[in-house]
């Protein structure tokens, strides 16, 4: 008996280890993002080339693809709503319901989604691959600190990019709506622009617009970590790049569900 | 070279992005901020259930503004709703929209018509805006008292809304039918009914039914009288009262015909059928009489035409 | 406290990952302005030893002392300083895939000086003609062939202009003749710049041709079996492997 509660203790102890091994090399590493951050305020704290080749990947080049998605979504919000609302000959309401679907969550998520796919992986393979060809040793023996060096410029560019393009993504998704509003459903556009217009406030969309700038925080890190983490070889590189869309998407969902119960507590 | 193309770029993208923002903004509310308005305040003595900050404000159906505010005093349970007013519906005569004071006054002015505020259904959501009407009768009972409120602020009396009114008649008309007896009139109605019966199936009612048809008979023979004696110049009299009688005697048989219908007394209801059908009989020969001296008046004094006669 | 002569000092170092010890109680020191060799079978650590060396992992147990100062027990910021004073090339060269050749050679200068840009431009061209490669300052390094990325690299490493360099198996993936030539390079940066230099490797050729000194690492002892000039070791030593490593020639021969 005293054995076996022994032995419990044991494993407990072993399980606890465990867990603060695992947790620590990512904390250390949100620690290590953390304390770069004041380097952005430095002269030569951000590299101004990367996070102009950051920005051009993660935000002018992902437009077209998420104007694309976000309108497709707005349209099928579009259609599925209509499909409902018109058994209670509510249609009008599909510009509530669109409008709103876009602006809370399914903008800030899309955007969020082609960036974990776009940016996150190509984060995780670049820093994989970097590591495999001694690139990061080679900063640190320079005495430059890589996680400042090679996260900030992604972090900034993505902290950037995600809130444009979310906006651009609110915009196109509504209009995605009006689009089915317009021609399946045979509302007048004035009546379901004005209606858009009505119910849907800046508030809403600034909630929405912070929360890409939470995801771009996640998977900027979630893509850098995994990419650090690489184990030296190519498939290593491979592993890391699936890993970190993995982990991005799920953070990306759990910090979604978390930040829209917190704004259900200020009426949002 | 290479750089500044991606600067052109990248400076598209961000200024594009904020202008985006700032006009969506601008859209979606923040031009609410430049609109002016005025803050006027009501007080309902009912359930204000399906109204939110947020809903509409109408003048008549007319969007006017929005609720920004909604509170219970605890001392009296009367839920108290600010709103704003905005005042760039308001204008006289096509001119400039009123100014905040003008609003107020002028607001002040249509209380002393009967303009009310009260809760009214918007489709079928449940959801509620408040509607600024005439009530048709003042009534100064339903107009909760008037509140204290900040100086710079309008009162809006307001009435109880239409389902408050539809429901409380509703209760007062249930309750007035629930008091009917219905009971006591089915038996009522049954025993008239019987007592009916009686009347009819009375000799003295039949004697009087065969005066009656005696009656008609001597009509008739009257009728044939007449034709002999009266000249051309009564006759016109004699048509008119003719067709008088003609009249009556036709609400009478159709009120006896409705009564026989009633009556399910076989006998009677053969007697009647056969005294109508001799009435009936007698005006159609009055009616034949009145239409023949019309268009023939002469007859009456030379008897039937020559063509006839031969 | 090392004296002056010595610009590294090893003392009971122990190096490893996490409780897997690889080398233990290793005591030896670098002399200003040689070149000296880490030897050993492969997988017995030498490479461990110089990311140890340089700073990139931390040691187990023992210390690591450069021009005196203690690099295992320097605070993160003071490390970084000290692992400035020397460059390292990588196996692969290590540059940056995202910058041109002369801009991997700037990114220290840029970093850590404050020189104006003409001033940067000068000396990259100077470290890229020293390393043969004043042609390729705009090109990138997917450009580049395997000899040319490690020497891009070494001038990226002579950026800051160290006295002490480290070589991580310089001649690995090259063909005989590069390989010599990248050694005729580092023997004339010692003789021209005095560098000292800390080379990794197994090749014969460079061992014999410009190492002053090497250090054999033992596998299953875990531990340093000799030190001492390559020559001295092949002709007098009694340990059977160190003989037969360093006689391969021989062996072929025979």
């Amino acid at each position: 008996m005293k054995h076996d509660v022994n032995r419990g203790l044991i494993r407990l102890a072993l399980h606890y280890r465990d867990f603060r091994e695992k947790m620590r090399a990512p904390l250390e590493f949100i620690g290590a993002v953390s304390g770069a951050l004041p380097l952005l305020f430095r002269k030569k704290g951000l590299r101004k080339k990367e996070f102009r080749y950051y920005l051009d990947l993660c935000g002018v080049q992902s437009l077209p693809i998420t104007l694309l998605i976000t309108f497709l979504m707005g349209c099928v919000l579009g259609i599925q709503s209509a499909l409902q609302l018109t058994k209670f000959g509510a249609e009008i309401f599909t510009a509530d319901l669109v409008g709103f679907a876009v602006l809370k969550e399914f903008g800030p998520l899309m955007v969020a989604i082609i960036l974990t796919g776009r940016a996150g992986s190509a984060f995780a393979a670049e820093l994989g691959t970097m590591k495999v060809n001694e690139e990061i040793s080679a900063l640190e023996t320079m005495g430059i600190r890589p996680v400042g060096y090679l996260v900030l410029p992604k972090l900034t560019a993505m902290v950037i990019a995600m809130p444009l393009l979310t906006i651009f993504g609110d915009v196109a998704g509504i209009f995605g709506g009006l689009t089915i509003g317009i021609t399946l459903m045979d509302l007048p556009f004035a009546a379901y622009w004005s209606r858009t217009i009505d119910v849907l406030d800046g508030i809403t969309m600034m909630l929405g617009v912070f929360k890409s700038v939470v995801f771009a925080v996640l998977i900027t890190v979630s893509g850098c970590y995994y990419g650090f983490r690489s184990s030296s070889d190519a498939q290593g590189v491979g592993r890391s790049a699936t890993q970190a869309v993995v982990a991005s998407i799920f953070y990306v969902i759990v910090a979604d569900a978390m930040l829209t119960v917190l704004y259900s507590f200020i009426g949002y | 070279m290479d750089e500044n193309k991606q600067n052109i770029r990248l400076g598209i993208f961000v200024a594009g992005g904020l202008l985006l923002l700032l006009a969506t903004l601008f859209y979606l509310g923040l031009s609410s901020l430049f609109v002016k308005k005025i803050t006027v305040n009501t007080a309902f003595n009912e359930s204000v259930q399906g109204l939110t900050i947020g809903s509409s404000v109408k003048y008549r159906g007319v969007p006017i503004g929005t609720v920004s505010d909604i509170v219970i005093d605890p001392e009296d349970r009367i839920i108290e709703v600010e709103m704003e007013i905005q005042l760039k519906n308001f204008s006289a005569n096509g001119k400039d929209a009123f100014t905040g004071d003008a609003l107020i006054q002028y607001l002040k002015k249509e209380i002393h018509r009967g303009l009310r505020c009260r809760l009214e259904f918007s489709g079928i959501t449940g959801m509620k805006y408040i509607d600024l009407n005439y009530a048709e009768k003042i009534d100064p009972n339903a107009v909760v008292a008037e509140r204290m409120t900040p100086d710079s602020q309008l009162f809006l009396p307001s009435r109880p809304s239409s389902f408050t009114d539809l429901s409380a008649t509703m209760i007062t008309a249930l309750d007035t039918i629930s008091k009917i007896p219905f009971a006591r009139i089915g038996e009522d109605l049954q025993h008239s009914l019987e007592k009916f019966t009686e009347i009819v199936s009375d000799p003295a009612i039949r004697s009087t039914l065969a005066h009656i048809s005696e009656t008609a008979e001597r009509v008739e023979s009257m009728v044939d009288n007449f034709a002999r004696t009266f000249d051309e110049q009564e006759l016109a009299s004699i048509r008119e009262e003719l067709t008088a009688s003609l009249k009556s005697f036709r609400k009478l048989s159709e009120k006896l015909e409705e009564q026989s219908q009633h009556l399910d007394v076989a006998g009677t209801q053969s007697d009647l059928q056969s005294l109508m059908f001799q009435l009936k009989e007698t005006a159609e020969s009055i009616q034949t009489l009145a239409d023949y001296l019309e268009t023939d008046p002469q007859s009456i004094l030379y008897g039937k035409s020559k063509q006839d006669r031969e | 406290m090392a004296d002056n002569e010595n610009i590294i000092e090893v003392r009971d170092l122990a190096i490893g990952y996490g409780s897997r010890v690889i080398m233990k109680e290793l005591n030896f020191s670098v002399k200003r302005g040689e070149i000296f060799g880490l030897l050993g079978g492969s997988g017995c650590g030498k490479s461990t030893l110089m990311k140890n060396l340089i700073g990139l992992y931390p040691p187990l147990a023992g210390e690591i002392f450069l021009n005196g100062k203690s690099l295992t027990r320097a605070e993160a910021k003071e490390r970084r300083e000290l692992m400035r004073t020397f460059g390292v090339t990588y196996q692969g060269g290590a540059l940056f895939g995202s910058m041109t050749v002369a801009e991997n050679v700037a990114l220290p200068l840029q970093e850590f000086t404050d020189y104006s840009k003409e001033k940067i431009q000068k000396i990259v061209r100077e470290k890229l003609e020293l390393v043969d490669l004043a042609d390729f300052g705009d090109f990138m390094p997917a450009e580049l062939s395997g000899g040319m990325k490690k020497r891009a690299g070494l001038a990226r490493a002579l950026a800051l202009e160290p006295e002490l360099l480290f070589f991580d198996e310089p001649s690995a993936g090259l063909d005989p003749l590069a390989s010599a030539s990248l050694d005729r390079l580092i023997k004339s940066l010692r003789d021209k710049f005095h560098s000292t230099i800390v080379i990794v490797t197994h090749e014969l050729d460079s061992i014999f041709s410009i190492v002053d000194r090497v250090i054999m690492l033992d596998k299953n002892l875990r531990t340093a079996v000799a030190v001492g000039s390559p020559r001295e070791l092949r002709d007098h030593t009694d340990i059977p492997w160190v003989k037969q490593f360093l006689n391969r020639d021989g062996l072929k021969g025979a």
